[in-house]
């Protein structure tokens, strides 16, 4: 790069000197008030957030029903393997279509409940800057 | 008590108005300066000032502290600018970088060299008016707002090179103004 030549430093020194001391306009006095007028308006959607006791009345419901799962596989396994080889000799192939139908009905529903609760009460502010 | 901009912003995020008013009085100086160079009307920078405050306060809970707020603010600014004047980026853009090692360096000027007749300094500011909306946008975020080149570079969403050759190009533009007006003086 060529080093600019004196004349031409000096004449960048003033071009330099204009920019920085070129003056700024006051704000409108009323831009402050209009803006937490606005924020004011702006409607609160209660956000959808877990707190600590959510997780704990999570993780206890969870350990409870291991509790019980495990406490009837140790020792009511054999009557529920006789159960349910009873109850499914008596389902014929149909009544299993429609049971895997119904289970996949529940799962699309329960998808859907927990989409509407997220629209409902998740933060609806819009994502336009990261 | 004087309360510092992290916590305020710390505040605000958590829903304080209060807080973010603190915040939009610190800093709607140089928004509506950065706003009223760039679109040069008092109305629309007024308008753009008041959305780009709006949309930051909605914004906030989502604003990582790693970047300052000053930078992600003008950011927003910027945006709300693109929107307004579509034409701005491409013309940013089309700045390009071939002449970013022809850059001087601010820092090889050296202020005791400065002759700040009044009379060539007012004709400068005359000419820096007469410049055009992209270079406004890109000295106003260097020389008043007191930007980095860097960050100018993450504000405006432009390569590096072309933040330098634009600025370049507007400080050639009013040297060579300058030029003409000492040998008209002559």
């Amino acid at each position: 790069m060529n080093r600019p030549t004196d004349a031409e430093q000096a004449a960048y020194a003033l071009v330099d000197a204009a920019l920085r001391h070129y003056p700024l306009t006051e704000a409108p006095a009323g831009l402050l008030p209009a803006v937490m007028a606005r924020i004011q308006a702006v409607p609160t959607v209660p956000r959808f957030h877990l707190t600590w006791f959510d997780y704990a009345i999570s993780f206890f419901g969870a350990g409870m029903a291991g509790c019980v799962l495990l406490l009837w596989r140790l020792f009511l396994s054999p009557s529920l393997t006789h159960l349910q080889t009873r109850f499914l000799a008596e389902l014929s192939s149909t009544d299993l279509q429609l049971l895997t139908t119904m289970f996949l009905a529940g799962l699309t529903l329960t998808a859907a409940a927990v989409t509407v609760m997220a629209i409902l009460f998740g933060d609806l502010r819009p994502r336009f800057i990261s | 008590m004087q309360r510092s901009e992290a916590e305020l912003i710390r505040q605000a995020k958590q829903g304080d108005a209060q807080a973010f008013g603190h915040l939009v009085a610190a800093h709607q100086h140089f928004v509506y300066n950065l706003a009223l160079r760039t679109l040069g009307d008092p109305h629309e920078a007024e308008d753009l000032a008041q959305d780009a405050f709006v949309k930051a306060w909605l914004a906030l809970p989502r604003f990582r502290e790693q970047a300052r707020f000053q930078t992600w603010l003008y950011r927003i600014v910027v945006n709300l600018c693109y929107n307004r004047l579509p034409r701005l980026r491409r013309e940013l853009m089309a700045e390009g970088a071939e002449m970013i090692d022809q850059v001087p360096d601010e820092t090889l000027t050296n202020p005791a060299r400065q002759v700040e007749t009044g009379e060539r300094l007012a004709f400068l500011q005359r000419q820096i008016e007469a410049l055009p909306e992209k270079y406004h946008l890109l000295i106003t975020l260097r020389y008043q707002n007191g930007l980095s080149y860097e960050e100018m570079a993450t504000v405006l969403a432009l390569p590096l090179g072309t933040v330098k050759t634009g600025l370049f190009r507007a400080r050639a533009q009013l040297r060579d103004a300058l030029r003409t007006f000492e040998e008209d003086a002559e």
